[in-house]
């Protein structure tokens, strides 16, 4: 053990300072991958803290509670819980986000919490600093605009007692006063102080939920069994009703995010792995490099485990420190994507997530170093296991140093292990065995990357070796010297250009999804959009962000002149609502889109049907007397229906069987989406409220007069927001561009990462080739020259870098995306080549390459030739 | 001459003479006094409530009162209506004493057409802004208490009652649901030792402190057969805050046979 230590510590460290540019740049690059890994972890462990912290905040001291999807119950129901042996307080509140619409503020929300003042003390505790809530009770029970701010949000907007505000409602805008001002405790603290209380009544005039509540919190009677009151209170309510503890509401939010958390997260350890090939070839060619070195230990008496452990020792050590880096700049760059991070998922999961604080502490400090030291150890061990394999006769013979250590054992065979995963895995996505179980789905994505980097190397060689005949006749003799010096060691090159080709491989992975989800989404909204103008409330009507309105509004809305109307019977087509909202099914929360029957001579384009004719199928969803509903097909492969089977659906008036009329495509939910007929809805779910109207021009009317009539005669009473198709498709690709915004980050960091590689490995190129590059100054080659052979070199490596990414990109992001994005994010997308991402992609790794030239190529002319002569 | 009659008598007499200047009645006695003293029939009133205090806006609302003994028990109804100012008139509170810390409250809301039933938790909490509580608005009765006389002392130096002497008596909740329902651990109050009515009273919180003081002045015989008096006006101070309210009662006509009906739902919703 002393001996391995005073190894570790004469040879090992002594040569980390001693080529301190290369131990930062491995230790930099290591850190990097890191820190996106560690950003990644603490926004996504923050994100689920909020979400915790949220509804602990608004649950108080709630034991259960109660709830029917997001149309809400019937306040009646209070009386049956109250009456439930074992339940002490039952107390209600109504949920809604409002919009504030003064044009300052638009487009922020607000949650407001409308509850029963009256009762409210049973469960939550609200303060202010001298301990009165609302400033006079009287006014602020009768009067609907009576609202509660926090401190916090009221001292963003320059509001105090008294004052008013505006914010969209169901009933269009509508002024508010201030009649009270909240200290950042309890409830309060929930939605990083966008909170605001109402009086239940008030808020329910106010929202559209008039005799309604959307959830009901129960304290129970002390040492009473909570899965005995969930028992009690469910037979009580009957079907339709989820009765839970406020810690079951956090892990139903956790499971919300969990897919796109894991995106974040699988990317994030790509970037991670991109680091790791650093450490690889950095030790690998470490190795090469003291080969000598290592013969003479050996022939001194070092026994090969202690080689080894000096190797190992040198990499961990690096890993640790760049573990250490790593954390810290993941802290940074953590509070640098919180807000992006936080607005992709609130746009994906159509809800408001936000974080109010980023949560860093000694657990992430020491799985950084954990990470750090452990990934260092996995990538130094083959090439440290090969140092132990030199001779020391051999060694002292100072060879050509990477010839024979890297032709032997495994680096061998590593291309072809690497093509057997690559098609073990295409076989096996092919056949569909990574959906079967999780495990092999784990594999295949293990057994992808990892064939992709083992398979990369041979894919250079092998480019190599192809371009030689052609290469070499193109160019001047600099341009042939610098192909030549890629030709003439081919796993040299391939070793050199490995950090950047997994670099690259990464950034097309990403380029992929993002197009594929981008196109596939835009493509289905040009199927299924035809509406001419989509009337709503301000907010994001694409994420259905929007303060849904009254259904009446449609009378008004079909009598603008320039609307197209047709008349069937005692149908008025013209006008058609659409409802969104959520409905429990089988622990989780499936979107539901009920929707008015649309003119039918337009043959129900809003269905994008795929299993049976559109109009057939269309017909039986608005004309059916029994209860009916088409399902996306993300439902049907994760629950496993097809059309003409029963789901069983809760609603505030019991549990409904719907026969599936047909499977179609929408992406508004991972888990699932329903189509129903609004008509069917609203006499089960018991709601009138809508979130957008669809409408057609009549002829003669342009976009803008019909826009501007609407305006004119609902827009300002109403607050309505006119939307135009082109509008709305636009919206939507932006809300894909922002869902994926963050994952430039990793991209960057990817790219980062290989750039240290590759100017890595050029560094080590240069010192091992500086006795040629003395006899080629000593044979009158200039330093321009020498120069120009270093750049050129370094850009052809870029290239045979980019390309290979290109290949093994292009196929792991079709395995990915068709077999496996699915089960992992739970959205199913069609594979789209990033045309214009793969061009860039070869531009990119071009350019990083000439960035890493820069140093290296400054560094070999800068030698001098007696002294590169000198040079063994 | 036998002596021992007259030093009997002279014992007796210094006896008697000590005993009588030593309070007769213990706490219970005098709460119990008070109670009865301010225990009328039926009373209707027009009241004014004032709030305000340091950093916030003086409030005035005015309402009507009608208060009636429930029959056979010492259990109060009441049901205060508003009149100003303008955003709450016609706002009802009926508040309907039950045994046992039961205590019913009902809001009605006009804007709303709504009656809503204040929750027993509520309370203890300030009635409707002030430094009142629900508590205080209803009759505080004797037998919730554990009554301790602490002392005898001047009523103080206020006209009304110099050369007054008060019972200082401290009362302690008797159970843990009067003190959840009253918000209090402790009140010492200050009552008059000739007519029993309290001309001042000292809350402590849940927690021992001190944080409330209530003064009864302008106090009256409101029923004069029955020797029944009540205060015109009561003030109230968070010791805290130095928030104030002031109760103050006008046109006070006890006796006038109100009917029951109007304590009910119906007429609460019925302005």
């Amino acid at each position: 053990m002393r001996a391995v230590s005073n190894l570790f510590r004469f040879v090992g460290l002594r040569h980390i300072l001693k080529k301190p540019a290369r131990s930062l740049l491995t230790t930099l690059g290591v850190s990097f991958g890191i820190a996106l890994f560690i950003a990644i972890r603490i926004i996504n462990q923050s994100t689920l803290d909020s979400l915790r912290e949220n509804i602990e905040a608004v649950a108080g001291k709630t034991s259960l509670s109660i709830s029917s999807g997001d149309a809400g119950f019937p306040e009646n129901k209070i009386e049956v819980i109250e009456k439930t042996p074992g339940v002490e307080h039952a107390v209600p509140m109504v949920f809604s986000r409002a919009f504030l619409v003064d044009a300052k503020l638009n487009n922020e929300t607000l949650v407001i919490l409308g509850v029963d003042l009256l009762k409210e003390s049973s469960v939550r505790t609200y303060k202010t600093s001298d301990q009165q809530v609302i400033d006079d009770p009287l006014v602020f029970l009768n009067q609907p605009d009576s609202i509660i701010l926090t401190h916090e949000f009221a001292n963003q907007h320059k509001l105090g007692m008294d004052s008013r505000f505006s914010l969209a409602t169901t009933e269009g805008k509508k002024t508010f006063t201030v009649r009270g001002l909240l200290s950042p405790e309890g409830p309060a603290r929930a939605y990083g102080g966008a909170v605001a209380l109402m009086d239940i009544d008030g808020a329910r005039m106010t929202f559209g939920k008039e005799g309604k509540v959307d959830r009901v919190d129960v304290v129970v009677q002390k040492d009473l069994d909570l899965d005995e009151m969930i028992h009690r209170l469910e037979s009580a309510l009957g079907p339709g009703y989820q009765v839970e503890r406020p810690q079951s509401q956090s892990a139903a939010m956790h499971r919300m995010v969990k897919s796109y958390q894991m995106m974040m997260s699988f990317f994030s350890t790509l970037a991670l792995l991109v680091g790791l090939f650093l450490i690889t070839n950095s030790v690998s060619i470490s190795v090469m490099e003291r080969k000598r070195e290592i013969g003479s230990l050996r022939a001194i008496g070092a026994v090969r485990s202690g080689i080894l452990a000096v190797f190992l020792a040198e990499a961990v050590a690096m890993g640790i420190v760049g573990g250490l880096l790593g954390a810290a700049m993941g802290r940074v760059l953590a509070s640098f994507l919180v807000k992006g991070m936080s607005q992709s998922m609130s746009s994906q999961y159509l809800t408001r997530i936000e974080v109010s604080h980023l949560n860093f502490g000694i657990q992430d400090i020491l799985l950084a170093i954990v990470l750090g030291g452990g990934a260092a150890f996995f990538a130094a061990a083959w090439p440290a296991y090969k140092s132990t394999r030199i001779e020391p006769l051999e060694a002292m013979k100072n060879r050509d140093v990477g010839v024979d250590v890297a032709k032997k054992g495994f680096l061998r065979f590593s291309g072809s292990v690497g093509l057997v995963m690559v098609l073990a895995v295409s076989v096996s996505a092919t056949l569909g065995m990574n959906q079967k179980h999780r495990v092999i789905e784990f594999l295949g994505q293990l057994l992808a990357i990892l064939g992709s980097a083992l398979l990369g190397p041979s894919l250079v060689m092998g480019l190599v070796r192809m371009i030689r005949p052609l290469a070499l006749p193109l160019g001047g003799a600099v341009s042939r010297l610098a192909q030549d010096n890629l030709i003439r060691n081919p796993r040299r090159t391939a070793s050199n250009v490995t950090s950047l080709m997994v670099g690259l491989i990464l950034v097309i992975v990403v380029a992929a999804v993002n197009t594929s989800f981008r196109t596939t989404i835009d493509l289905w909204f040009g199927r299924v959009l035809h509406s001419d103008l989509i009337i709503s409330s301000s907010g994001q009507l694409i994420a259905f962000q929007t303060q849904p309105l009254h259904e009446s509004l449609a009378e008004e809305i079909v009598k603008v002149p320039g609307i197209q109307t047709k008349t069937e019977g005692a149908h008025v087509y013209g006008v058609y609502g659409v409802r969104f909202g959520h409905t429990p099914y089988e622990g989780k929360q499936l979107a539901i889109k009920a929707y008015d029957e649309p003119d039918p001579s337009y043959k129900y384009w809003i269905l994008d049907v795929r299993d049976r004719d559109r109009v057939e199928a269309g017909g039986e969803l608005f004309h059916s007397q029994e209860p009916v509903v088409m399902v996306s097909r993300n439902f049907v492969d994760h629950y496993d229906k097809k059309t003409g089977d029963s789901i069983e659906l809760d609603s505030p008036t019991g549990r409904h069987a719907f026969r599936i009329v047909g499977v179609m495509e929408d992406f508004a939910s991972d888990v699932g989406v329903l189509y129903l007929n609004r008509r069917q809805y609203r006499e089960i779910w018991k709601d009138p409220l809508v979130n957008s109207f669809g409408v057609q021009l009549a002829s003669g009317y342009t976009q803008e007069q019909v826009r501007a009539n609407i305006d004119q005669r609902l827009g300002r009473t109403r607050n309505l927001v006119v939307t135009s198709n082109s509008e709305l498709r636009k919206e939507m690709n932006d809300l894909v561009d922002r869902s994926f915004r963050n994952t430039r980050a990793i991209q960057a960091a990817a790219l980062l990462v290989g750039l240290l590689g590759l100017l890595n490995t050029m560094l080590i190129s240069v010192m091992e080739r500086m006795r040629e590059i003395g006899m080629l100054r000593a044979i009158g080659m200039s330093r321009r020259q020498i120069s120009a052979m270093i750049i050129q070199e370094t850009l052809f490596q870029g290239a045979l870098g980019a390309a290979t990414a290109v290949l093994l990109g292009s196929w792991l992001s079709y395995i990915w995306i068709t077999y496996s994005l699915s089960n992992i994010l739970g959205w199913i997308i069609d594979f789209y080549f990033p045309w214009g991402s793969i061009f860039s992609t070869v531009l990119i790794g071009i350019l990083v390459a000439l960035v890493a030239s820069f140093f290296p190529a400054r560094r070999a002319a800068g030698l001098e030739i007696a002294e590169a002569l000198e040079y063994e | 001459m036998n002596k021992r009659p007259i030093v009997l008598a002279i014992v007796f007499m210094l006896t008697a003479k000590v005993f009588a200047a030593a309070p007769q009645l213990n706490g219970r006695a005098i709460m119990e006094r008070n109670e009865d003293a301010r225990r009328l029939s039926d009373v209707i009133s027009n009241a004014r409530l004032t709030s305000g205090g340091e950093g916030t806006q003086k409030r005035v609302k005015d309402f009507t009162w009608w208060r009636k003994l429930q029959e056979g028990t010492s259990l109060f109804n009441t049901l205060t209506r508003f009149k100003k100012p303008a955003e709450i008139k016609d706002e009802g509170i009926l508040f309907l004493e039950r045994e046992g810390n039961k205590n019913e409250i009902l809001m009605y809301l006009p804007s709303f057409k709504k009656t809503r039933r204040v929750e027993s938790q509520q309370q203890s909490s300030a009635f409707m802004g002030s430094q009142l509580s629900y508590s205080d608005m209803a009759t505080p009765h004797a037998a919730d208490y554990q009554h301790q006389l602490l002392r005898t002392e001047s009523c103080g130096e206020g006209e009304e009652n110099r050369g007054v002497t008060c019972y200082v008596v401290e009362s302690i909740p008797v159970s843990d649901e009067v003190r959840e329902r009253t918000g209090y651990s402790a009140v010492t109050a200050w009552i008059r030792s000739d007519n029993f009515m309290m001309v001042r009273s000292d809350y402590k919180n849940l927690k021992g402190e001190l944080f409330k003081r209530m003064e009864a002045t302008d106090i009256r015989v409101v029923d004069s057969a029955n020797k029944k008096w009540m205060a015109h006006t009561l003030s109230v101070k968070n010791l805290k805050t130095g928030h104030f309210t002031s109760l103050s009662f006008e046109k006070v006509k006890a006796n006038q046979g109100i009917q029951n009906s109007i304590f009910t739902i119906q007429n609460l919703e019925r302005p």
